[in-house]
């Protein structure tokens, strides 16, 4: 017997065609309006600027900040260095100042990272490298996943084949009693003869 | 009054032992007696590990630093407020309360169950005692509270000594949420030991049937939600006080938090399975021992310091001994489950792919995936210094490169879940099921696009959220016309006693609801606006529709730090629309300096204002953060918290308690829900 959930099949069809157009109507109204209220408080500043720095140039400032969030302050604070608001931190500070500089002096933002690993070591990298060893980092979750799904749908196949056995077997077992009446049935008859 | 409590940590030790001894004597012998003297152990246990905490609070109330816990988290000038929760503060006092909140569960336990579950209690008092005795040898040989302070005298000799004031508790520290959010977390974090406990047990005693599930559903959604209430209020303090405009930093510590919940999460999902069905039992056990061991693990992380972190509060050398029993508890697990396989077969098969119980499955998976995530990416410089020698850091980029597309793909299966019927659900029902969701979906991206959004995790949040907000509203509305349609009631009327007639089932749907509304409340951060400023007084600094004033910056002097206060006014339309005061102080014990933010926080965004010090030339740098949709991570959690606790409340409308009922009977019994 099936279960009325909400989420049946048959308690949605209940509900008739017109119903459900006009619930869609409703919901896609609701949803216009909850999008225009979104849009109007996250619509992207006209102006791109940072509080970390005194780059004014939009392209500058993008580069800045992709720089300082891939990296670490080293005070011992453990932030990401772009969100480390100690005032004169004595990592953070200087290593901004240096980060402006290479900026203004043309340097992409790989060579920057690439210079402060030399100075630093990778640790003041705010994420692995995708490179080597690291590699595990970033790949590891999503082989994780995609080894869960697999084995995920691997269960539910063979469960769904074991079912299906059962039930071949259960519908064998319903279908011997008749033969064995029809049998029972013609044994009588031969006797009755 | 600290032999005092170390005498009660003395007793408590003797009691546990002879405890453990009594119940499993008793239940290998069947003798009752020796179970209810174990079991009154226990109530034992909890008073003596309540005596011992109150002697504590007592010695830092009377500013005792001789003691040198007190010594090292209190200091005179500290409020009455903090000294209280200076027991929680550090190492030694932590652990002294994770077995206070243990022991006092174990009680309640003890009483709920004095007649049931008689044939699985010996074992849980055996398994809570076994915790119990843990956290009592750390307290009690590595880290003890009570301990005196020491130094070597002339002759070679240890003399005590009382300094005449202690250091303090951190500033971070003394901050409202930072009282109520260990305790919470704790609540949390102890509370599997329960569920735990009962699982073990019913391994131990060979038991088919879901009866532990049963008895400790409660206790698992209170532990839940605790440790969630616990998760988002240590995100609320560090909003509040670590003054980065930001509530969440991927930092260890919040990472062993966040593991036990998802994990936590998937349980108790995956059991309403188990009930209903009688399959994923091994799943089932496993997902409860591996949410328990990853509170342990956090605890761990929290104390080692294997890893960095801003909570270094709390690090000392008790690593190792935690390494020791998790390596115990994992064993014990997996011996215990792999030797009772025969006991945890499934009652019933699978009917099809396209079912309820197949998309807790996936559920499950994303929700272990995102854990694995977490604890991988939390490790994985531990591990890199291991295999190459090379110190690296894995900070909040790499968990939100990782953690974003898995947590819109759990939103995603949030909405889907209550699609699907049980057992089979036919394609044609589902394309039907899925339109008006999508279309909701795709509407709000649309507009959105059409206003110039181009972010696009942020568009694919957005779209997950219009479409489970509308399966959920769909849920309900459908629930209230069918009320409507056979009892003649308006709507809010249905409404209610929809709720109030399956608590279970729609105070799960408001629980996916509160998600989406902490999600949407996420995906506000996508469009975070900051800026900063050099003024001085009569300055004026536009952000964002806001206008700020700096009136002046004022000194001011209390017996526990001294501060420097910014007073702003904030403009809107030229009118005065708010006073603002953001500090910087500077503790006198410690000498450490916080900023004490000011936060206008209002449901479209939050005004973040920060004093971050002055410059060279004596301009005060104030930092100002515009962080929309902040307010409704808050939001979602409360409702969270409502939602979770509607499902706790029992269902009246059964004679039978679900407890008294096991196997097949049970789980037809059990209702559908979370």
């Amino acid at each position: 017997m099936r279960s009325a959930t909400p989420g049946d099949c048959t308690a949605a069809g209940a509900a008739g065609a017109a119903p459900a157009l006009l619930f869609a109507a409703r919901a896609a109204l609701l949803a216009a309006v909850f999008a225009a209220a979104l849009a109007t408080l996250t619509a992207p500043p006209a102006a791109a600027q940072s509080a970390q720095t005194d780059l004014t140039d939009r392209g500058q400032v993008y580069v800045f900040r992709e720089v300082s969030e891939g990296l670490v302050c080293q005070c011992g604070c453990n932030m990401v260095l772009y969100v480390c608001n100690h005032h004169n931190c004595p990592s953070a500070t200087p290593i901004r100042k240096e980060i402006e500089s290479m900026i203004r002096g043309g340097k992409t933002k790989d060579e920057i990272l690439a210079r402060f690993v030399g100075e630093h070591g990778e640790k003041i990298l705010s994420a692995p490298s995708a490179s080597g060893f690291n590699l595990a980092a970033w790949i590891a979750p999503f082989m994780a996943l995609l080894f869960g799904g697999v084995f995920v749908l691997s269960f539910l196949g063979a469960r769904r084949r074991r079912a299906a056995a059962a039930a071949a077997r259960a519908a064998t077992v319903r279908a011997a009693p008749p033969a064995y009446a029809s049998r029972v049935d013609n044994e009588i008859r031969e006797i009755g003869d | 009054m600290s032999d005092v409590g170390n005498f009660a940590l003395i007793l408590t030790f003797g009691v546990a032992v002879y405890s453990i001894a009594a119940a499993l004597i008793g239940a290998r012998t069947g003798r009752e007696s020796l179970v209810r003297s174990a079991e009154n152990g226990l109530l034992a246990a909890w008073a003596l590990v309540l005596t011992a905490s109150v002697s504590l609070v007592y010695l830092f109330m009377k500013n005792d630093f001789s003691i040198d816990y007190v010594a090292g988290h209190s200091n005179r000038a500290l409020p009455y407020f903090y000294k209280i929760a200076a027991l929680w503060s550090g190492q030694e006092g932590s652990l002294l309360f994770w077995s206070f909140i243990l022991t006092t569960y174990a009680a309640v336990v003890v009483i709920q169950n004095r007649r049931q579950n008689r044939d699985l209690m010996p074992y849980v008092v055996a398994c809570l005692f076994g915790s119990i005795l843990f956290f009592n040898i750390i307290n009690l040989f590595v880290a003890n509270p009570f301990a005196a302070i020491g130094v070597s005298g002339a002759a070679g000799g240890v003399e005590l000594r009382q300094p005449p004031d202690g250091n303090g508790l951190n500033p971070l520290l003394q901050h409202p949420a930072m009282v109520i959010h260990p305790p919470i977390l704790y609540l949390g974090y102890v509370g599997f030991a329960i569920p735990a406990a009962f699982a073990t047990a019913a391994l131990l005693r060979r038991q088919r049937g879901s009866r532990w599930i049963q008895t400790t559903r409660r206790w698992t959604l209170v532990a839940w939600l605790f440790q969630g209430c616990g998760v988002i209020l240590g995100g609320r303090w560090a909003y509040a006080e670590l003054g980065w405009g930001g509530y969440w930093a991927w930092d260890p510590v919040e990472n062993a938090s966040l593991m036990p919940w998802l994990t936590g999460t998937a349980f108790l999902h995956s059991v309403i399975v188990q009930e209903r069905k009688g399959m994923l039992k091994v799943w089932n056990m496993s997902l409860v021992l591996l949410t328990y061991i990853l509170c342990i693990f956090g605890t761990f992380l929290t104390r080692s310091g294997v890893v960095s972190s801003v909570h270094a509060f709390a690090q000392s050398s008790i690593g190792p001994w935690f390494v020791g029993y998790i390596a115990v508890l994992v064993a014990a697990s997996i011996f215990l489950i792999v030797s009772r396989l025969d006991f945890l077969k499934s009652e019933r098969e699978l009917d099809s792919v396209l079912s309820r119980e197949s998309s807790f499955l996936f559920n499950n998976l994303i929700l272990l995936a995102a854990a694995f995530a977490v604890l991988w990416g939390t490790i994985f410089p531990v591990l890199s210094e291991a295999v190459r020698g090379v110190k690296i850091t894995v900070g909040a980029p790499f968990f939100n490169k990782i953690n974003v597309p898995i947590g819109l793909f759990l939103l995603f299966l949030t909405g889907v879940g209550p699609l699907f019927a049980w057992r089979k659900t036919s394609l044609p029902s589902l394309k039907k099921n899925f339109a008006i969701p999508a279309i909701a979906g795709a509407v709000v991206v649309a507009v959105l696009v059409a206003f110039g959004v181009r972010h696009f995790y942020g568009l694919v949040s957005f779209f997950i959220s219009g479409f489970v907000f509308t399966t959920i509203v769909s849920e309900f509305a459908r629930g209230v016309a069918a009320r409507r349609e056979g009892n003649d009631e308006n709507v809010p009327v249905a409404l209610v006693n929809l709720v109030r007639k399956n608590k279970r089932r729609y105070g799960g749907y408001i629980v996916h609801l509160a998600i989406v509304i902490i999600f949407v409340g996420f995906t506000g951060q996508a469009f975070n606006f900051e800026t900063r400023g050099a003024m001085v007084p009569g300055d004026r600094m536009n952000v964002k529709g806001y206008e700020l004033v700096l009136d002046g910056i004022e000194d001011r002097e209390t017996d526990n730090f001294s501060a420097a206060t910014a007073s702003i006014r904030v403009l809107r339309g030229g009118e005065e629309w708010r006073r603002l005061t953001a500090e910087k102080r500077m503790y006198k014990s410690s000498q450490q300096g916080t900023s004490e933010v000011s936060i206008v926080a209002t449901l479209r965004e939050d005004l973040y204002v920060v004093y971050i010090g002055n410059t060279d030339d004596g301009r005060a740098l104030i930092q100002v953060y515009v962080n929309p949709l902040v307010s409704w991570v808050w939001i979602g959690a409360v409702l969270m918290a409502l939602g979770t606790i509607l499902t706790i409340i029992p269902e009246h409308r059964s004679a039978r308690p679900a407890r008294a009922i096991s196997g097949v009977a049970g789980m037809e019994h059990a209702r559908a829900g979370i």
